[in-house]
């Protein structure tokens, strides 16, 4: 064995890689995706590699990797320079991957094929760092309001909250309790454990009190008066009650599925998962526009990126082309509960068939990125933070004023400019 | 003779190690790529003032501490009981041994289910239990970190309890005849022949579980994550976090040796122990 | 018979025991219970239960593990990999053992520290070299990547286990082996080993035990999911949206099964091997 440096090594899987010779025509291509083998966004990855292979006569070696091991996966093959020629990558990480040197940019490319006006305007957005695009678009999510319209019904309630307000009204009327003082149901979901969704939570509040995590120039604000009342009113949504204490995003998302919480805020992804398993009660579940004046949260949830290393980057980005295709686009909505980033990709029919799809494309477009613009290659170093402040506000009872100013000075300490 | 196992742990586990030394006195961080190369013994200067490690180090002391005594505690308790029965002693023997056929993941998601505070399983029995309140076990920083060390034992002291069981075993049964003539009664049994017949095989199990409780991850990460606000993170939750979420793999391989070199410093009190035991082997 | 503590050993004493080790065993067993309540229950269920009875029982979630996922090859994978690593680390350790309870050499001691220092350091923190190793070695997703990293995780104990069983086989007896014309590995494989046999059955179970659960390896190593073993496939259960705890439990139990059955079979020889090693 031979002695030389790890960070050598770490860094040269790619002199490794890099000093392969490059063959003329790549046969066969790797990608690196999430959930191949799940039904929906799998079969949409299935037909694509077919459509791909069937079209280019290049192979696609497609690397699965469950989505819970995703981030860490692409962590250690792009630290050993194992990593395939393209990458399924997040706007949440892709400025990690970009500071990493393991992704190209795609610009030059993107207008050779003409591709730049086939993805929906503002779509290349959150995945283009100072003017240069590093991925393109693929699915896309925000969090809207889903409620149980029988719940509602049963309790008297006409329609879904518009407002803030009107929100933590509705929970707390929904809301049902046992004898015992042993919530039976919840009025409403909200994430509030040791996890990331719990930093969308907060920014979710921010917005809908005018504000976000950072300024235009992207200074932190973590600890300015809107960012305080988001906390505030989670907070007071907290105590109250009405909403489950210390539940993973998944859990309460199945709880919500059978019946246990009567509103949430999140993602279209919930309908399948109801119409699967709770097929009986699938008519009670209704979408409906998130409670707050301003954008949703959301935006671009996985994009193809090309590995900076990949011997071939041409035959590489031919799979980004397919992808982006007319007929491939046409098809997204059969297959996956996503948000497609194709110009006129979801048809009348799809839409037709899919109603609960309405207020995800409504919001689609202004949604604001879950990352702190100007701060792309941090995101997983800030996300634990504010999450500490969060808990530290919702558990231990600190003044939200005073858990997120400490939020703001380590933030600023570790990730400010 | 020694060659295969010693080339397969030199390579598979040496050689990495040895590679995370070298990464500790570098900086290898995929933030920012360019550091590499920066060599020097900056990870250890910040190790040195790093309030966040040495408490990270101080949980997990203490989660070792606490699986370790619960484990020996409960698979004595266990062994003790499940010695003598003559009747359905395999079926006994197994309920005992039951826990140990699940991997930490699903202890893990299994105890988190029983432990949510409003559906969980434990407040609803505990709700019929007179002077018991409830609590919301992984969420409060009070009991967040017992709540884990309770399921870790129940899932790891099997491991405790067939190496106890086995060494009550190799007790001759003499000694407890003789005993019984002296009208030594069952506690003095235990003091003056149980424990002391067992102190070796006892301290072979505690450093196994000293190594298993200062290294346990899965449960852990998969129940709070090192929560809520840093409550249950020990030395392993940091150092995941150091790697995958600060992508500084130099300063998770200073982490790493720190951790290893915690653990020589217990393995080698304990082979002080035990060399002190066989000494006073042949004593009173 | 005066025996002044006869009444307390004849009525209350056993009546104590038997009321203890109830309460422990159903301490031990109450989770096993929930996870069988909690496979019992149609997907998305189990979060909302109420009572300490399954609700709504169903068998789906077992019908769909055989089903909808390639169960019947996991047990496959897990079977082979933790019977191959756990019979490689006994060969590999024993042998090891052996010298180093019949060798007396410089440096003896520090090597048996080395060896479980190895054991030491949190997987994180070497995840990546390790990564570039198997990489570099082509074991990266194969069944012989996962053996040879189980084989890793065992070998330690096994050296340590099995000197302490050599140590308690009297010396002379492989030494007349050899006088006989054995070589020392015959001595060893010939004598000492049949004498040993129980032990060396407490480490293939511990062996076969570590293997089964591990999660390092067959998680960073291993990325196609017919190459899955136990842990990695139970964990797939755990989706970026939503957990499906009822099969997550479902595929636990079904996966303890053959754990089970071995630990029905071998009990015998977990107790008395880990009595020979552990008492010198």
């Amino acid at each position: 064995m031979n002695t030389r440096l790890l960070s050598t090594a770490v860094l040269a899987g790619a002199a490794a890689l890099a000093g392969l010779p490059a063959a003329p025509a790549a046969a066969q291509v790797s990608f690196l995706v999430v959930d191949y083998d799940a039904p929906g966004m799998g079969d949409w990855w299935k037909l694509l590699v077919e459509t791909h292979q069937a079209r280019t006569g290049v192979a696609v070696e497609p690397r699965s990797v469950p989505a819970r091991q995703y981030y860490e996966r692409l962590l250690l093959e792009t630290a050993s320079g194992t990593a395939p020629d393209i990458l399924t990558v997040n706007p949440n990480n892709l400025g990690e991957m970009l500071a990493a040197g393991a992704i190209l940019p795609l610009d030059a490319m993107i207008d050779a094929h003409g591709l730049r006006d086939r993805i929906v305007p503002g779509g290349w957005d959150s995945l283009s760092v100072d003017g240069v695009t590093y991925a393109m678009p693929v699915t896309g999510r925000t969090l809207q309001l889903i409620y149980n319209s029988c719940h509602f019904e049963e309790a008297g309630i006409a329609g879904p909250p518009t407002t803030p307000g009107e929100f933590f009204d509705l929970a707390q009327r929904l809301t049902v309790t046992e004898p015992g003082g042993r919530v039976l149901r919840y009025g409403a979901n909200m994430v509030n454990a040791n996890e990331d969704p719990t930093y969308e939570m907060l920014l979710m509040w921010a917005i809908a009190n005018g504000g976000s995590f950072s300024d235009g120039r992207g200074a932190f604000t973590i600890d300015s008066p809107p960012v305080i009342a988001g906390l505030e009113y989670m907070k007071r949504l907290h105590d109250s009650g009405a909403v489950a204490q210390g539940v993973f995003e998944s859990d309460l998302r199945a709880m919500f599925a059978t019946g246990g919480a009567a509103m949430t805020i999140d993602g279209q992804w919930q309908f399948p998962f109801i119409q699967q398993n709770n097929p009986d009660n699938y008519d009670c579940f209704k979408a409906a526009r998130h409670p707050w004046e301003g954008s949703a949260t959301g935006g671009v949830n996985m994009a193809l990126a090309v590995n900076a290393k990949a011997a071939d980057p041409e035959a590489a980005f031919q799979f980004l082309v397919t992808a982006a295709s007319p007929e491939m686009q046409a098809r997204f909505s059969d297959y996956s509960p996503f948000i497609p980033y194709g110009v006129g990709a979801l048809t009348e029919a799809q839409l037709a068939a899919k109603p609960y799809l309405a207020p995800y494309v409504a919001s689609i477009g202004t949604a604001h990125p879950i990352f702190i613009p100007g701060h792309e290659d941090d995101f997983n170093e800030i996300w634990p933070i504010i999450v500490d402040a969060i808990l530290l506000t919702l558990r231990d009872g600190m003044p939200a004023a005073e858990s997120l100013a400490e939020a703001q000075r380590l933030v600023v300490e570790c990730c400010g400019d | 003779m020694l060659l295969p196992a010693l080339v397969v742990l030199g390579l598979v586990i040496g050689l990495p190690m040895l590679r995370a030394v070298e990464m500790s006195f570098d900086t290898v961080n995929l933030r920012r790529p360019h550091l590499a190369g920066k060599l020097g013994l900056h990870n250890y200067d910040r190790l040195l003032s790093d309030p966040r490690a040495w408490s990270a180090v101080a949980l997990s002391a203490l989660y070792m501490a606490g699986t370790v005594a619960g484990s020996v505690a409960l698979a004595l308790a266990a062994a003790l009981l499940t010695r003598r029965i003559v009747r359905g002693r395999a079926l006994a023997r197994l309920v005992f041994l039951l826990p140990w056929t699940f991997p930490a993941v699903v202890t893990a998601l299994v105890w988190g289910v029983m432990y949510e505070g409003n559906f969980g399983v434990i407040n609803r029995l505990l709700d019929h239990v007179p002077f018991i309140e409830g609590a919301n076990w992984l969420v409060d920083r009070r009991t967040a970190l017992g709540a884990l060390i309770l399921a870790q034992i129940w899932n790891e002291f099997p491991v405790a309890y067939v190496f106890i069981l086995a060494g009550l075993h190799a007790i001759p049964e003499e000694l407890y005849e003789a005993a019984r003539i002296d009208r030594a009664g069952p506690f003095q049994q235990f003091r003056f022949i149980t424990l002391p017949q067992l102190r070796y095989i006892l301290a072979v199990v505690v450093i196994l579980l000293m190594i298993m409780g200062f290294k346990s991850f899965p449960i852990i990460f998969i129940l709070t994550g090192g929560g809520p606000a840093g409550a249950t993170e020990t030395l392993t939750v940091l150092t995941f976090t150091t790697a995958f979420r600060r992508l500084d793999f130099s300063y998770a391989a200073t982490l790493g040796i720190l951790a290893v070199a915690i653990s020589v410093l217990l393995v080698l009190g304990y082979l002080r122990l035990v060399a002190r035991l066989d000494a006073g082997r042949d004593g009173p | 018979m005066s025996d002044p503590y006869g009444p307390l050993r004849l009525h209350l004493l056993p009546f104590l025991r038997l009321a203890s080790l109830c309460l422990l065993g159903s301490v031990a067993l109450f989770p096993i219970y929930w996870m069988v309540v909690i496979a019992l229950t149609p997907t998305g269920f189990s979060r909302t239960l109420t009572g300490i009875l399954p609700q709504g029982v169903t068998l789906e979630n077992f019908r769909a593990l055989f089903t909808e996922r390639p169960m019947l090859r996991w047990l496959g994978n897990s079977v082979l990999v933790a019977a191959l690593s756990s019979a490689l680390a006994l060969l590999f350790g024993t042998s090891c053992g052996y010298v180093l309870s019949r060798l007396r050499f410089r440096g003896a001691r520090l090597l048996m520290v080395a060896v479980l220092i190895t054991q030491m350091m949190p997987a994180t923190s070497i995840i990546v070299p390790l990564y570039i190793l198997f990489r570099d070695l082509g074991l990266l997703d194969s069944i012989e990547g996962m053996v040879v990293g189980h084989v890793s995780l065992v070998v330690p104990l096994a050296i340590w286990m099995s000197k302490g069983f050599f140590d308690r086989i009297p010396a002379d007896l492989d030494g007349a082996a050899r006088i006989d014309g054995c070589t020392r590995l015959g001595a060893w494989w010939y004598v000492a080993l049949p004498l040993a046999l129980p032990g060396l059955a407490a480490i293939f179970i511990y062996g076969f035990v570590t293997s089964w659960h591990d999660f390092l390896f067959a998680h960073a190593l291993v990325h196609s999911p017919q190459l899955w073993t136990a842990a990695n496939a139970i964990a797939s259960f755990r989706g970026e949206y939503f957990t499906l705890h009822e099969m997550q439990m479902a595929a636990a139990l079904v996966f303890a099964l053959p754990v089970v059955v071995m630990f029905v079979l071998m009990q015998r020889w977990i107790v008395s091997g880990a009595l020979t090693g552990g008492v010198r």
